[in-house]
This record gives C-alpha cells, sequence and structure tokens, in this order.
C-alpha cells in the first residue's frame, strides 16, 4: 500500500484530535504511526531510533517545536516534516535551518500529509540508500547516483563534472569550468549556463533525483554531496 | 651705454615681476577660474614679448619696436578687460566698459598708418587710457568681483585709475605737445613713462592675484556651505527613513499578529472540521445535510485561510526586510500539494499531466505553494462553469526556466487580460468582482523568487496562467 520507503511515523502536536486522525489516515496509507502531545513525551518514552519519519508542530507547549528539530537532528537522519499554522519567513527559515526537510502551513489536508512525506523521501533517497556518493566512472562517461542510476555524460559534460569533482570543497569558477571543459565565452557566460542547466535537467530526470551541483551566485558552482572519482 | 642699462634694468624688472605673479596665478588655477588665469596668462606673456622684443631690438632701431611693441601690448590690454570681464560662460555687458573698449578698438588702425607715425604715441596712449577705463569699469561692474573683501578689488580699481590718468598724461605730453614721438626712449618723460608701467604692471598683477585669491577663497567657502547642507539634509533624510522604516514595521508587525492571530484560531477550526469530517464518515445516522454544511463550513474557511495567507505574504514581501531563505523544492510534489488543497469537486476539474521525472527548483516551498493555490483558484473562478483546468509542468530550454502552466477556458463575462496582477484600491470595486490580492501576491513572489507570471492566449478560446521559475 505505502510508496515510501519509510514505515514507522512519529507525530508531536498538541491538538489530539489532529494526532489521532492523522494517524489513522496514515495507517490506512500502509504507515504506522504514533502520536505525542508534547515533545517532552516524545524524548521520554520512546527509543527514537525506530521512527523513519517524524512530523512535528512547531507551537507546542514546553520544549519548541524549532528546539525539538535540533534535539531530533543531533540523534537521528530521519525525515522531519513540519506542519505549523506559522506564517512569516522566521518561522519557515528557523525550522529548516534546525534541520526540518520540508515545512507545510496550516491548514492541510491529510492527503497533503502524505504526499509531503513521499516528496521528503525522494528527496532522502541519499541517505536511505546508505550515504552513498556521487560517483563519476571516467572512462565509461558515466554519472552514478547513490542509489545506483546511471547518466550518461557527453564530453563537455564529464569535462564539467570533473572540473567540479576535483576539488568538492572549493566554488569553481565560470571562467575555470569554462577553460576545462572547452566552451567559447563570448563576452557572457551563457554557454556555460545553458550546459549545466541541461546537465542538471539531463540528471534529475535519469537519476530522478536532486543534481549535485549547486550555484554559488556571484562566484560560480560547487559540488555539494559526497563525490568520488573513479578512472578505471 | 648706462642708459640702455638702466632701460634693461627696468625691462628685467618687468619681466621678473610678471613672471613671478605667473607663477603665483598658475598656482591658483582651478576650472572655475581658468579663463580668468588664462587671458591674463596670455595678456602677460603679449606685454612681456612686447617689452622683450624692445630689449633686443632696441639697440638697431627704435622704429621697428613702435609698430609691434604697441600691437602686442594693446592686445594685451583688450585681453585683460576680457578677463576682468568674464563671468561663468559668458562676459559681462557693461555698457561703460563697451563702449571704452570699441572706441579703443576703432583708433588701432591708426597706429599702422604710415602718414600718422609721428602721433603713435599720443594714439597708443589714447587707446591705453581708453582700455583702462574699459578695465575699470568692468572690474566695477562684473558682480564676481564682488565681495565682502574689497581690498583687492578698491587696489585694483586704484591701480586702473592711476594708469588712465597715467596713460592720459603721457597722451598729453606726446607729439605734437612735445618732441617725444615714441613710449620709449631716452627723453625724461619716456623714462618716467617706463618706471609708471612697470610701477601699475606690479599693482595690477598683485591685485589681479588678491582678487583670484579672494574669489577662490569664497568658492571654498560655499562649497563648504553647501557640503555642509547636503550632510544636513542627508542627515533629517536618514532620520526620516528611520522613522518611516519604524512606523512601516510596526505596521508590519501589527498586520503580522493580527492576521496570526485571525489565522491561527481559523486553522484550527479547520482541523476541527477536518476531524469531525473523519467522524461522520465512519458515524450512522448521519443526518442528510450534514455533510453539506461541513463541506461549505471547511469551503468558506479555506477561502478566508487564502486571503490572510496573501495578506501576511504581502506585507512581508513588501516590507522587504524580512527574507525567506530558498531549498529545494519538488516541482511536481508542489503542484501536487496546491491542487490538494482545492475541495474533491474543484479537484476533479483540475487534469493534470504528470511525468514521472522530478525536477527540483531552488525555491520556497509554501511561498510556491501559496501562490500555486492562488493561480489555481482564479483559474476556476473565471473559467467555465465545469470545464478542465489543465496543469502541467514543463521545462523552457530557452529561458532555463521551469514552467508552471494552468489552462482554463474563460468565461465569455470576465476576459482577463495583463492588468489582473495589478493591485487596485481597496475602494476601487471591479465589476468582475476580481479581487487583485491573490495575483498581485502572485506576480510580487513571482518576482522575490527569480521568475515570472504571464497569462497568455495561447489558443483561440484558451487562456494559460504561464509561472516561469528559474531552476
Amino acid at each position: 500500500m505505502t510508496e515510501t520507503p519509510i514505515s514507522q511515523v512519529c507525530i508531536v502536536d498538541d491538538d489530539s484530535d489532529f494526532v489521532e486522525f492523522l494517524g489513522q489516515y496514515l495507517e490506512v496509507r500502509g504507515l504506522a504511526a504514533s502520536g505525542f502531545a508534547t515533545a517532552e513525551a516524545l524524548l521520554k518514552s520512546s527509543d527514537l531510533a525506530k521512527f523513519d519519519f517524524f512530523i512535528l508542530d512547531l507551537g507546542l507547549p514546553g520544549i519548541d517545536g524549532v528546539d525539538l528539530i535540533t534535539l531530533l537532528r543531533a540523534r537521528t537522519n530521519a525525515g522531519i516534516l513540519v506542519i505549523s499554522g506559522r506564517m512569516g519567513p522566521d518561522a519557515f527559515n528557523s525550522a529548516l535551518s534546525a534541520g526540518a526537510d520540508m515545512f507545510i502551513n496550516k491548514p492541510i489536508r491529510f492527503d497533503q500529509v502524505y504526499n509531503a512525506i513521499a516528496s521528503v523521501c525522494r528527496r532522502m533517497s541519499l541517505r536511505i540508500v546508505g550515504n552513498s556518493p556521487w560517483r563519476l566512472v571516467v572512462k565509461r562517461s558515466e554519472l552514478v547516483a547513490p542509489d545506483g542510476g546511471t547518466v550518461s555524460l557527453t564530453p563537455v559534460e564529464l569535462k564539467i563534472l570533473h572540473r567540479l569533482f576535483d576539488d568538492p570543497s572549493q566554488v569553481v569558477t565560470r571562467q575555470q569550468l569554462s577553460d576545462a571543459a572547452g566552451i567559447i565565452t563570448s563576452g557572457d557566460d551563457r554557454n556555460l549556463d545553458s550546459a549545466i542547466f541541461r546537465l542538471r535537467r539531463k540528471i534529475e530526470k535519469e537519476a530522478s533525483q536532486p543534481s549535485p551541483l549547486k550555484t554559488v551566485h556571484g562566484l560560480g558552482y560547487q559540488v555539494f554531496k559526497a563525490i568520488e572519482i573513479i578512472h578505471s | 651705454m648706462p642708459q640702455s642699462t638702466y632701460l634693461d634694468n627696468l625691462v628685467y624688472v618687468y619681466l621678473g615681476v610678471m613672471g613671478a605673479f605667473a607663477v603665483a596665478q598658475l598656482l591658483q588655477l582651478r576650472p572655475t577660474n581658468r579663463v580668468h588665469i588664462g587671458l591674463w596668462l596670455i595678456a602677460s606673456l603679449l606685454s612681456a614679448f612686447g617689452v622683450f622684443f624692445f630689449l633686443n631690438v632696441a639697440r638697431i632701431s627704435f622704429e621697428n619696436f613702435t609698430i609691434f611693441g604697441p600691437l602686442a601690448s594693446i592686445t594685451g590690454g583688450f585681453l585683460r578687460f576680457f578677463a576682468f570681464s568674464y563671468r561663468r560662460h559668458t562676459f559681462h555687458k557693461s555698457r561703460l566698459a563697451r563702449a571704452c573698449m570699441w572706441s579703443s578698438l576703432a583708433a588701432i588702425p591708426f597706429i599702422a598708418v604710415p602718414a600718422l607715425s609721428p602721433y603713435r604715441l599720443l594714439i597708443g596712449s589714447s587707446i591705453g587710457t581708453l582700455l583702462a577705463a574699459a578695465c575699470f569699469f568692468a572690474i566695477l561692474h562684473n558682480p564676481i568681483w564682488k565681495s565682502r573683501a574689497s581690498a583687492p578689488v578698491a587696489a585694483s580699481l586704484i591701480a586702473l585709475g592711476i594708469t588712465c590718468v597715467a596713460f592720459a598724461a603721457r597722451a598729453a605730453t606726446a607729439y605734437p605737445f612735445t618732441a617725444d614721438q615714441t613710449f620709449i626712449g631716452q627723453s625724461e618723460l619716456q623714462k618716467r613713462g617706463l618706471e609708471s608701467v612697470v610701477l601699475m604692471t606690479f599693482f595690477m598683477q598683485l591685485a589681479f592675484t588678491a582678487m583670484i585669491v579672494d574669489v577662490r577663497a569664497r568658492e571654498d567657502a560655499r562649497s563648504d556651505r553647501i557640503a555642509i547642507r547636503i550632510v544636513q539634509r542627508n542627515k533629517r533624510l536618514r532620520k526620516r527613513a528611520q522613522e518611516t522604516a519604524n512606523v512601516a514595521r510596526a505596521r508590519l508587525d501589527l498586520v503580522q499578529l493580527l492576521t496570526h492571530e485571525v489565522r491561527q484560531p481559523i486553522t484550527n477550526a479547520q482541523a476541527s472540521l477536518q476531524s469531525i469530517s473523519q467522524k461522520l464518515r465512519y458515524a450512522k445516522n448521519t443526518p442528510n445535510n450534514a455533510s453539506f454544511a461541513l463541506k461549505s463550513a471547511q469551503s468558506s474557511l479555506d477561502h478566508i485561510t487564502l486571503s490572510l495567507s496573501n495578506i501576511i505574504v504581502a506585507s512581508t514581501i513588501l516590507s522587504h526586510e524580512r527574507k525567506w531563505v530558498t531549498d529545494e523544492v519538488d516541482a511536481y510534489a508542489a503542484l501536487k500539494m496546491s491542487i490538494l488543497d482545492f475541495d474533491q469537486e474543484k479537484q476533479d476539474r483540475i487534469k493534470t499531466t504528470f511525468n514521472e521525472n522530478t525536477i527540483y527548483i531552488e525555491s520556497v516551498s509554501i511561498l510556491l505553494r501559496l501562490i500555486l493555490q492562488n493561480i489555481i483558484e482564479f483559474a476556476i473562478k473565471f473559467s467555465e462553469p465545469n470545464s478542465d483546468i489543465d496543469a502541467y509542468l514543463k521545462i523552457d530550454f530557452d529561458r532555463e526556466m521551469v514552467v508552471f502552466d494552468i489552462g482554463f477556458l474563460p468565461a465569455d463575462t470576465h476576459p482577463l487580460n495583463q492588468d489582473i496582477f495589478e493591485r487596485r484600491p481597496s475602494s476601487d470595486t471591479e465589476p468582475s468582482g476580481i479581487s487583485s490580492l491573490g495575483l498581485f501576491v502572485v506576480r510580487q513572489i513571482a518576482r522575490e523568487l527569480g521568475g515570472e507570471v504571464r497569462l497568455l492566449d495561447t489558443v483561440p478560446g484558451r487562456q494559460n496562467f504561464q509561472l516561469a521559475l528559474p531552476c
């Protein structure tokens, strides 16, 4: 029944009806759900490691939702979905920076909760498959995703990725990337940006997950996930 | 030749005075006085040339000097007149000064007439008198030389007055009144004349340099005053901006407080209704109209919540104070979530085309959900009843953007155009009943996220909202 690679969901919300009915709904969708009214109740009562996913409210009595996210993130890699009535950037930004994977606003329908869980799980696929790195197989001109999916690369794409994978801790400037890939720049970086745009879309299409490339505005590009270059 | 040595020494003194003051005047040079100093220096150069010419040629023949020397000196005199008359890109028009200047100009040709050669000293001195008078009136009437520190101007006027009298006296002692036909020569009158020229030159140079220094000091003082005024004005503007920002921040906080305090209970009420709805699903003997009433209540609350969300987000975005952090957002999931915001009846009208590929965009998930919710809401509101709403996602490789495309069949009564994204005052009620806030928020958020929203007539009879966001 379930489309997500998780089985145990923990719901923390002081609205007991919401917890009860969401739990029932998730069980219908094949997920086991446990509900808690406060953060303290969750932290005291159970073994956190058994949960694959957490659904949290921000406005909790006692320990606040943002603090709970920080505590959970320190102990587990499980997905964290925040469902809150708070709508300003302050609440949103603090929840994400504390380690939440997704933030959705109330009012929320149960189908949306399930949809959000599925979306977070897709994004978490890297963690679920055991933190495998992205691998660039130079000889076969292939990029292998953490879950084993492969992306075939053109010579220019291979050169771009090779240059980026060479030193993942550094931001590679557009000029350096253009030089490495042999892309002619005629006054602007349009050709390179187009190539990166198409490469990202290709990775997302063929590997079904976000590309490991990140734009560093005003500077260039960088790899922000675990990577490995295989020459043989 | 003891007499020649005395004249030579006088000329050297004259040239030394010219050179020393030329350096002093150059040191005062700046864009605002370059014309004055430039004209004055050329005049000095011409005068020096005239006298230097005399120094070298005098021993051979005084006759040669009688034409070139006076002409160079008179030209220098005209340039001095222009230096005194100049005033910010133009020459000040004093009637008396101009009358003197034109009279002296009219007399110049007589110097070159051979038949009048014995009268050259008389003609030259008369021209000198008129030019000195022209310079006198030019200084007197040109506002640029007027200042509180009047000593340099007074000195100039005195020097010019004396020069004027000296030239007139020289004219009165020239041929035919005496035997002197040239300005420079061995007679006692000629020697005294040259001495007085050297003396007057010294005073004129001193006075002109002092006038330039005075004008420069006044300009500096004016610049300082302007700079102080600018600083004070900037300070006032900063203070006013700070006050405005404080008021805006206070208003924003109040709006957010108000909307949150209203929105929070409404979302709680919605959650309660959802719980009741769940309970009713498994209950027996439910009144027939209970489900309908529940649906109506939920729909009304959905509407209110959407409006409140729009107000909160609009006030946040318009304040430009609080920024949203972006995150990787699954575009398909965001579109699905927005569709699920509508009740089942509306959801059934929305036809989606999803392929299974994933597209991630750098965005803010709750803002994206809100704008898609607004767009779909408007598409449903202004479409033919029960007609299909198409929702799909595509990649625009040319613009390097992800495009959310919401197509609908517009109702005939309300043709929509690009104006719907404009925000109108709340008092401005459209006959169609369009409240512009939702689409205004859509446009603002799209811009905030680096994209754009458009309403297009892609297929005859259909319209499409296209939200393009960078990825």
